[in-house]
């Protein structure tokens, strides 16, 4: 152990000033949510460019100092210094990850915890979310430590780095296509929580293969060995995201029975509802497809609870003894066209969440919702091609669709209209920072906080303006400001590099008075208050719907 | 013979090369033991095998009575290594480089350390990277002889230094091998720069040991001859294959006799070319004989292509 505290000793020397930049960069990244939300023009640009610079700089500072740490005594070939001394490369691998665990992994869990802290996160949630972050250290110091141990210097490490990338993009690409084709023959959709599973196992192999790996190199000097386990690993872990069958998730995001007995639900098409419509990506009409939208009836639902369809996949047998036609839709129901008119940051809403709100805060007017809101939208029972269609339009078919639901819970929360006046509910947090009335508006800036970890079903929540003396409401715009959302980068976990178990962000709120609506004015303002409506997820289930008499040319084409 | 270093039928081959082929070889205990051969020979293969630096393609190899690929750190505490090749870590002073060394070795003595610090000429504040070559070999030297290792391993240590570097180098490998019996193996393809140091010759050629036996032995059989022949007198048709470097130039025959034996060498060169008007025999330094072996294999070898 004294040798192993000896050798870190003099890495720590050596890199003292790399992981002080680290480190700096680290706490900055945090110390900038924190920062005054009133600034403007330039400077809120500045905090834009460096908070989507910050994980890039801080996934190079990381690689660099891995780099460092591992090519000063390099496991690879036969020049290092350390060879000929009296150091084992089980001694070397144990001081090399004291190491990282004492000068990244512990400073970044202080951090992170700190940070946690004092943006109101409880101890409860902190002791879930720490584990997470810990995973996502390991998971990019582990994965770096792949090309640095089995390389001699930084360019090559890049290069066998990328190397590693594309031929991990590749394996995972082709036994996804090869499987999913197999799925697809046998109709077979794992469940969402048994793909959150595979996630979560895919990336344990991974932390695993690249443990093994760095810890045999260091151990036996095989390069080549290590490359070929380093490939085979990959590919291994591939197959193992796909075909993972523990669903470990469904235990932790089962639904409670107290909540809803699943069982007691009983679901069905209703069948006057259905039509089809032309299919659509976006905002860009896709001429060649149709897609089957419908509603489906549940039954045994109690009234506070919100059911919405998260996953279809439908099989429609045309012709008996011919193959089935099989389709999977993924949240069939909260996919909204936003209309040309909307800005590009607005969040949209569709008609039917607005009458389950309006329902919800006692059968309100919301005054806007012609301004704010699309047309209902029914779910997506299934995806046909133009050709299929037409092939199959005057046939008899059997349809069925296997669909997971997902039981939500709204909350309601009145905030008092003014500055400082705060929202607290656990660790989600939101506080006015500042009410700016108009003749025809008004807006609100918040600060909020929401945390959510992989254990969580997640929520949403949306803000709207009660007038509850006049039973009327306005739904308004959102603007929300994050410095780690502008661009792509900042989405993807492993590019990003940022443990995503708190969200900082400031929201203008714009309520503006309705065109031709005199009933609105400074005095409506006066006596509305803010509401928040928070949708938690409470769980999954599953039923299948049926329909024997399915002719698609009796549907009407919309 | 009691060795501290035994090789039998190590081999390695890189792809289709084979860098060193069968080679047996055993280093006596306390000899200092010159390992000659021209660039390429495989020296450097053969020492990173026997460091357990480079696995072996096939054979075994031994150091300090223990097989190479289970070296470990109780048997690299009373070894010492320096190589061209070798990396330091540069961005050390030599200060730090003898702090972070000394704790890996019990046996580490401060009063040597200072002692060749002050031969060495080392100024301790300043950083590896801004050093010469020499003064970089300087700091390796010190950080492996330090702890007054029980075998000292040399690869080219001294290619491209000055004659004044070299001298320093080697009285200090003296000052520490001189006091009691320690091994060193240098391995070189300079002759010049351990003619002073070796006692035990090998000579080593395309990965093959050509030959292994104590310096005296080999200046005592190897011999420049020059014979004067008769005019028009004819050579045999087959020379002893002893006979390296044959030439002649008119009247006078000149070869190096690697199996020449004093009493009896003169006699035997006489019968094989009768009737020689006069014959001159010399001893030969190390150097004179490695070169001389190393022109012979570059003739062979031509012939060979």
């Amino acid at each position: 152990m004294r040798l192993v505290l000896h050798i870190l000793r003099k890495d720590f020397r050596h890199l003292r000033l790399y992981l002080a930049g680290w480190l700096s960069l680290v706490i900055l990244m945090r110390v900038i949510v924190g920062i005054d939300p009133h600034l403007t023009g330039g400077y809120q640009a500045l905090l834009y460019f460096f908070g989507n610079l910050s994980p890039v700089l801080k996934l190079s500072f990381l690689a660099l100092i891995v780099s460092r740490l591992a090519h000063n005594d390099s496991p690879v070939g036969s020049m290092a210094f350390w060879l000929s001394r009296p150091v084992s490369g089980g001694r070397l691998l144990a001081s090399k990850s004291l190491f990282l665990v004492t000068t990244l992994i512990l400073p970044t869990l202080l951090v992170e915890a700190l940070f946690l802290f004092c943006h109101g996160v409880t101890g409860h949630d902190l002791v879930r979310s720490l584990p997470e972050v810990l995973f996502w250290e390991l998971l990019a110091i582990s994965v770096l430590a792949i090309p640095a141990s089995l390389t001699r210097d930084l360019p090559r490490m890049v290069s066998f780095g990328l190397l590693l990338l594309v031929a991990m993009v590749l394996s995972y690409g082709t036994v996804a296509f090869l499987l999913s084709d197999s799925r697809y023959e046998r109709g077979f959709f794992p469940p969402l929580t048994l793909q959150t599973s595979g996630w979560i196992g895919f990336s344990l192999c991974i932390l695993a293969i690249a443990m093994a790996v760095v810890a045999y190199q260091y151990l036996t000097r095989r390069t080549r060995i290590s490359m070929t386990c380093v490939f085979l690993g990959m590919f291994i872990c591939c197959m193992l995201g796909q075909l993972w069958t523990w669903d470990f998730m469904a235990a932790v995001q089962r639904l409670d029975r107290n909540t809803l007995d699943a069982e007691q639900i009983s679901a069905q098409v209703d069948e006057r509802t259905l039509s089809f419509r032309r299919g659509s990506f976006g905002t860009a009409t896709r001429l060649d497809w149709l897609v089957l939208q419908g509603k489906i009836l549940l039954g045994n639902i109690s009234p506070e609870l919100v059911v919405v369809p998260e996953r279809i996949v439908s099989h429609a047998s045309f012709m008996p003894k011919r193959r089935p036609f099989i389709d999977e839709h993924r949240n069939p129901y909260v996919r909204v066209v936003a209309p040309s008119r909307l800005a590009r940051m607005e969040p949209t809403v569709h008609q039917g969440m607005v009458n389950s709100m309006a329902e919800f805060l006692g059968g309100i007017r919301f005054l806007d919702a012609e301004r704010h809101a699309v047309a209902e939208y029914l779910p997506e029972l299934m995806e046909i091609s133009e050709e299929q269609y037409r092939r199959h339009a005057g046939s008899g078919a059997v349809f069925s669709a296997d669909v997971e639901f997902m039981v939500q819970r709204n909350e309601i929360t009145t905030i008092r209209l003014e500055t400082g006046a705060r929202y607290d509910a656990g660790s989600d947090h939101a506080e006015i920072l500042r009410l700016t009335t108009g003749n025809e508006s008004l807006e609100i800036e918040l600060n909020e906080s929401e945390h959510w970890s992989v254990h969580d079903l997640g929520h949403s929540r949306r803000y709207v303006l009660h007038n509850q003396s006049k039973g009327e409401g306005l739904l308004g715009q959102e603007f929300s400001f994050n410095p780690f959302e502008f661009l792509l980068w900042s989405f993807v976990p492993p590019m990003a590099y940022f443990p995503p178990v708190l969200e900082v962000k400031r929201v203008t709120l714009s309520f503006d008075l309705p065109p031709g609506n005199s009933s609105v004015d400074s005095d409506w303002f006066r006596d509305a208050e803010l509401v928040r409506i928070d949708t938690r997820n409470l769980g999954r289930f599953s039923r299948s719907v049926r329909l024997e008499d399915f002719v698609m040319e009796q549907i009407p084409v919309l | 013979m009691n060795a501290v270093i035994e090789t039998r039928g190590l081999t390695r081959r890189f792809r289709k090369t084979v860098a060193v082929n069968d080679l047996s070889l055993e280093v006596p205990a306390g000899s200092i033991f010159a390992l000659l051969g021209p660039n390429g020979a495989g020296k450097t293969t053969l020492i990173k095998m026997v460091m357990n630096m480079v696995r072996p393609s096939s054979g075994r190899a031994t150091i300090l009575g223990t097989d190479s690929l289970r070296l470990g750190p109780p048997h690299l505490e009373r070894i010492g290594y320096v190589s061209e090749n070798q990396e330091l870590p540069e961005w050390m002073t030599v200060q730090e480089l003898i702090d972070y060394c000394r704790p890996f070795y019990p046996a580490w003595d401060d009063d040597l350390c200072r002692r060749l610090i002050r031969q060495f000429n080392l100024p301790l504040a300043r950083k590896l990277n801004t050093f010469s070559r020499g003064m970089k070999v300087k700091a390796a030297l010190l950080s492996s002889l330090s702890y007054r290792p029980e075998l000292m391993i040399l690869d080219e240590p001294f290619t491209g230094l000055d004659a004044l570097v070299r001298d320093e180098l080697i009285r200090g490998l003296l000052e520490v091998t001189g006091r009691q019996e320690r091994t060193i193996f240098i391995a070189s393809h300079d002759i010049d720069e351990v003619e002073r140091l070796a006692d035990w010759v090998g000579v080593i050629h395309k990965g093959e040991m050509q030959m292994s036996e104590p310096a005296a032995s080999l200046r005592g059989r190897f011999r420049q001859c020059e014979a004067t022949l008769e005019p028009g007198q004819e050579l045999p048709e087959t020379l002893p294959e002893s006979w390296l470097l044959v030439e002649r130039s008119a009247q006078v025959l000149r070869f190096v006799d690697s199996r020449f034996r004093d009493g009896t060498g003169a006699e035997s060169i006489q019968e094989i070319l009768p009737g020689i008007k006069d014959l001159s025999v010399s001893p030969m330094s190390l150097k004179e004989i490695f070169l001389a072996l190393a022109r012979n294999w570059r003739l062979y070898g031509e012939e060979e292509s």
